[in-house]
């Protein structure tokens, strides 16, 4: 019988392909999902990105909520994983911002420096 | 060999530092390679910032896995595809830590500036995976210590190594959680129990909270674990009902762990067994303490009782328990993966492994951060805080929430452990960090503190319920200026009963606050008590409203801040020039210590420019709108004062008591009057016909100046009272400029500060030439290094500095404005040796320092680097690192000096040994600010009064509240909604003012002074409205 070492390896090596199949290896976005984050507006900016990934504004973009990072006064945090690319952090997001940022970073392809946790 | 066919993502940092070290060659390489091997369907190649790892740079990580590769050369990537990619063996001999679990945040961290000091090893997680999806914490290595306990490692051993590891519960007390386990897993029972306090409920604290909202299936493998450990098979989990997001998340992550298996029978195909319930507790802060926590569990009100027997013989439901917080379940992984041994490497000797900590108040970045324990709190509050914002002065930090305690700015480089903050007079308590700053009040927070407390205390044992509700009693009493000294006293002696005689943890910590600002802000409890009178400006009776409260003068900034906004200027001016007679002076050179203590520039907001204000009033109205009432003595009730000094504090001094009807003859060693304000400050800071028009409307006809009179020859405290005066006040300021007294100072060339400056302003001297260095840092540094740079002949003006710009104790605009002008700053840094050619200085030796630990004041002590000695070609020095009172005129028959060579006086009533001799000003304080020189001449106008007519020199403190209401100007609403922020000082153009001494500072226009006032938060209206 496998022990439960063997067991762990097989299930882990499942959840690998999974969340690669959910599209891990595209452009990430994660939208900070604390109660922190939340009461500083974050579920307001995940609608913008769903909603924009529902109508196909954004294509192939693997979008996922996190846990707070410790960046409180910096919330909410949304984070842009792209192949090539810097990781970039959004600080202090809005609905406007995150529309923003889906026209000008997600389309077009351009960082909004400004907004930038440096 | 099985083919692997794994996709990768390797992430190559191209952070400074690593860019530098060739991280462009290795992405090429990266491309060739893969290119080459025909991998460009399996690798992705990503860049990050910098990932804070410089010092092994370049670093880069390949994914999944997460190992960690530092100092990887182009050279080795060929190597590192081949075994990585192709043959799934991460190459070991460049590998960094790569077992560590905590090394996974570098992953996406970028945010080095945050991030760069922290370790994250319990909150690994938080912030990188998505909490709700078990795959994220599965992918993670996830389990996988909970399924290595149960394959390879008997109960015995998961405790030994947890012992190893030297981890020590995170709730705040601190005990070693392998000892705690020991105990509960000898014990005989076929019913144990595991317990999570969840039940979060210090003020400011929020750990448990994101810790489990972020990565809520660390804690259920840990509890899992430890349930192994002593035998248990149920876990409960205690978490307050108000983290309704928390409960959530926990509860899917264990129905989730439920079906993959990782709870509940049987887990993972062995024989343990194990379940994990959630218990809400209603939030009540005392449910925190484990007995209190487990009768709430049991179902029973939430009460204490007494120790022992402990938990881990009999606890919930009378069965051995063990019962351990949040952080320490998320610890229990990392130690079982990475091992005891790598885990006690971590920390200080005592306390191991990171402490996450809920940052808060007066940092510029607040929020959660997890660091190494021995990291100081000057760290987390500099480093990963980033300081104080907006200026401000840090005062103190508090940690362990009501039960800690408040530490000063000299204990900054305290190390964090559990020994060192008892040490100290604090705890760890369970990680709740508040920084305050210098607006903060002391007995205010204690009181809070305790207020708290009082709420929380059950009410069970005596001296919680009625000790605790006694201290919180006087802190109200001296809160509001009603305290006695004797209850100082009072405070430690019930303080310190409660904390020998409370039944649990809530009482015998609860009065750590009120001890220990006791212990290190005992002045500002007898500032309140004595003097009725709240340094930062916060008791609401005490205060009235800051600025007037942190004026020396008592001015009522907000009274002619409301006449500006209601343009009326006139009214305004009363209202400024009343409290002080050299309103022009100060609208341009005052230190405005009222906008420090403004309200709507605490925390991070934008102060009310008040100086400018009133620059703006002085500037439109003629003094003579100001008509002061002079009273009119009998011919034998007048008597005549000696005001020596015609200073600030001299002339504020003589006009008082020339008001009060008194014959006040001021003497002065120049020719003139107007003291530093006229040899000191230079002309583009203070014109001098702005000077003269103050200093003429303050003269009457009861004061006669006297000039070229020198005190100490031509005349003396004797000779006065010969002469027939019945008072004297000494206002002769501190002039003499303090050597350095090293080698070479008498050399041409070098200048004491006040010799160049006098030559300046008042002999029209150019002595400085060349390349000029000023060796200070206060303002009597920069007012040399500005006036300097204006003179012909003069190349470059250097300040030299021996500590940092944060501890220069100049204006900040100042040092603003003097590096706009050109002027080079340089800190760190101190003279040496003077070396000369041909008796003229030519050049100076410095050394470098860095600063040490704090010194008793709570600056940091500038230490000399050996062997950073240079030398600097100068050819003129300015020395101007301090002035002192000249001594041959103080050294008279009974003045009584002090240590540093200043007159000695009592602080209340400014009396001198010799009766009938008063003093004030820089002659007693040293170098000092306009401002307070100006309240000492007024306050010794008030005793010198009292002297002359025979009464008690003391007087009793009055507190001064806000009296005359002022309507608000009416505005329209379009307007109202418009958000103005503090204007800028406006200023004449940098290229203009270089080489000239025309007033560099301008008036606020009309539109802008009007729009500043309205931002006034009106904090008089609290007193002066009256109540609908």
């Amino acid at each position: 019988m496998a022990t439960p070492l063997e067991i762990i390896k097989k299930k882990r090596a499942q959840a690998i392909h999974r969340i690669i199949e959910k599209g891990y290896l595209t452009t990430r976005v994660y939208v900070g999902m604390a109660t922190c984050e939340i009461a500083a507006g974050s579920q307001e900016v995940m609608a913008v990105f769903e909603k924009a990934v529902r109508d196909g504004q954004i294509k192939n973009v693997y979008l996922s909520q996190k846990g707070c990072a410790g960046r409180c006064n910096l919330e909410p945090m949304v984070e842009i994983i792209e192949e090539g690319k810097i990781p970039v952090k959004y600080q202090k997001v809005s609905p406007d911002k995150a529309r923003d940022i889906i026209d000008r970073h997600l389309i077009n392809g351009k960082v909004i420096e400004e907004w930038v946790i440096q | 060999m099985k083919e692997n066919n794994e996709k990768y993502v390797i992430t190559l940092c191209y952070g400074p530092t690593c860019l530098s070290r060739g991280a462009v060659q290795i992405r090429e390489a990266l491309d060739n390679e893969i290119a080459r091997r025909g991998l460009s369907e399996r690798v992705r190649i990503a860049l990050s910032g910098c990932l804070g790892l410089s010092d092994q740079g370049p670093i880069l990580i390949v994914n999944p896995g997460f190992s960690v590769f530092g100092n990887v050369s182009a050279n080795d990537i060929p190597e590192l595809v081949e075994e990585h990619i192709l043959n799934d063996r991460p190459l070991a001999r460049l590998a960094i830590q790569a077992d560590h679990l905590f090394n996974r945040f570098y992953r996406i961290f970028g945010d080095v500036n945050f991030f760069g000091k922290q370790m994250r090893i319990t909150l690994r997680n938080c912030g990188i995976i998505d909490p709700e999806s078990l795959d994220d914490y599965l992918s993670l290595r996830g389990y996988e210590a909970l399924a290595k306990v149960l394959t390879s490692m008997s109960r015995q051993d998961v405790i030994d190594e947890v012992k190893k590891s030297g981890l020590r519960g995170r709730g705040g007390a601190g005990f070693p959680t392998g000892i705690k386990w020991d105990f509960a897993a000898k014990e005989q029972n076929d019913v144990k129990y595991v317990i999570c306090n969840a039940d979060e409920g210090d003020p400011g604290a929020f750990m448990d909270r994101s810790a489990i909202e972020g990565d809520p299936h660390t804690i259920l493998e840990g509890m899992a674990i430890g349930g192994y450990a002593i035998g248990a098979v149920k876990g409960f989990i205690y978490i307050r009902a108000e983290y309704p997001l928390a409960i959530d998340r926990l509860e899917k992550a264990i129905a989730d762990a439920k079906k993959e298996g990782f709870l509940g029978k049987n887990i993972l195909g062995s024989d343990f067994s194990f379940d994990i319930e959630i218990r809400l507790g209603a939030g009540a802060f005392v449910c925190g303490e484990e007995t209190a926590l487990m009768h709430s569990i049991e179902g029973q009100r939430g009460i204490p009782t007494p120790k022992p027997p402990f938990p881990a013989v009999e606890g919930v439901f009378k069965k051995p328990t063990i019962i351990n917080n949040v952080e320490t379940w998320a610890n229990i992984p990392v130690v079982i993966l990475d091992g005891g041994e790598w885990f006690s490497s971590i920390g200080t000797e005592t306390s191991k492994g990171t402490k996450v900590f809920a940052l808060a108040g007066n940092v510029r970045n607040t929020g959660l951060v997890e660091v190494p324990m021995g990291t100081t709190l000057r760290e987390i509050v500099y480093d990963i805080g980033g300081g104080i914002p907006n200026n401000k002065k840090f005062k103190s930090v508090q940690t362990g929430g009501p039960s800690g305690g408040c530490l000063p700015e000299q204990y900054l480089d305290t190390q964090i452990d559990y020994e060192s903050l008892a040490r100290a007079g604090s705890i760890m308590g369970s990680g709740g960090m508040i920084v305050v700053d210098e607006n903060t009040c002391m007995v205010d927070m204690a009181k809070y503190f305790l207020e708290f407390t009082q709420d929380e205390s059950c009410g069970k044992c005596t001296p919680c319920r009625e000790g605790i509700g006694r201290m919180h009693e006087i802190l109200l009493r001296i809160t509001k200026g009603e305290g006695k000294l004797e209850d100082i006293e009072k405070l430690k002696y019930i303080g310190r009963l409660i904390k020998s005689a409370a039944l649990c943890g809530l009482g015998q910590s609860a009065p750590n606050p009120v001890l220990s600002t006791l212990q290190y802000f005992e002045h500002e409890y007898i500032e309140h008590i004595v003097h009725k009178r709240c340094p930062a400006g916060v008791c609401s009776a005490l205060t009235g409203a800051p600025c007037q409260s942190a004026c020396p003068l008592g001015t009522e900034a907000w009274r002619y801040i409301a006449h500006v906004e209601r343009g009326e200027y006139e009214k305004a001016y009363i209202a400024l020039r009343e409290p002080n007679p050299l309103p022009s002076v100060c609208a341009r050179v005052c230190n405005h210590p009222c906008e420090r203590s403004c309200r709507a520039g605490r925390g991070d907001g934008e102060a009310i420019s008040i100086r400018n204000l009133k620059r703006f009033v002085t500037d439109r109205v003629d003094p003579s709108v100001f008509k002061p009432e002079k009273s009119i003595l009998d011919e034998e009730e007048i008597k005549k004062v000696a005001v020596v000094g015609a200073g600030p504090a001299g002339l504020s001094a003589a006009h008082y008591l020339s008001l009060k009807g008194y014959k006040v003859t001021i003497f002065d060693a120049e020719e003139k009057p107007g003291g530093l304000l006229l040899k000191g400050i230079p002309s583009y800071r203070l014109p001098r016909d702005v000077l003269n028009r103050d200093i003429e409307f303050l003269m009457n006809e009861n004061i006669t100046f006297k000039g070229k009179t020198f005190f100490g020859t031509d005349i003396t405290v004797k000779s006065l009272f010969d002469t027939g005066f019945n008072a004297v006040f000494i206002a002769i300021g501190s002039h003499q400029s303090l050597r350095l007294k090293i080698d070479g100072e008498d050399f041409e060339g070098v200048y004491p500060s006040m010799y160049f400056l006098r030559g300046h302003n008042l002999e029209n001297k150019n002595l400085a030439k060349g390349n000029v260095g000023v060796i200070g840092g206060g303002n009597s540094a920069i007012d040399a290094a500005r006036i300097a740079i204006r003179q012909e002949g003069v190349e470059s003006v250097k300040i030299f500095y021996r500590r940092t710009r944060n501890e220069m104790p100049a204006i900040d605009e100042e040092i603003e404005a003097a590096l706009e002008e050109g002027v080079k700053l340089e800190t760190l840094i101190s003279p040496e040796r003077i070396v000369s050619e041909n008796g003229r200085l030519k050049q100076v030796e410095f050394i470098r320092n860095i600063l040490g630990e704090s010194d008793k004041s709570g600056r940091r002590r500038p230490l000399p680097v050996i062997g950073s000695d240079h030398l600097v070609e100068i050819d003129t020095l300015i020395v101007a690192i301090s002035e002192e009172p000249d001594k041959s005129a103080i050294a008279q028959d009974g003045l009584e000096l002090t240590d540093w060579g200043t007159v000695k006086i009592d602080a209340d009533t400014l009396a001198t040994s010799i009766p009938g001799v008063f003093a004030g000003g820089d002659v007693v304080t040293g170098p000092n600010t306009v401002v307070d020189a100006i309240a000492a001449g007024k306050n010794a106008a008030l005793t010198i009064e009292r002297y002359l007519c025979g009464r008690d020199l003391r007087q009793t403190p009055q507190v001064n509240l806000p009296e005359i209401y002022i309507p608000q100007a009416i505005v329209d609403e379009e307007e109202e909604t418009v958000e103005f922020h503090r204007p800028e000082t406006p200023s004449v153009e940098v290229e203009l003012r270089r080489k000239s001494f025309m007033e560099v500072e301008k008036s606020l226009s009309v539109e802008n002074a009007e729009r500043e006032a309205r931002r006034c938060l009106r904090c008089d209206l609290e007193f002066t409205q009256k109540k609908i």
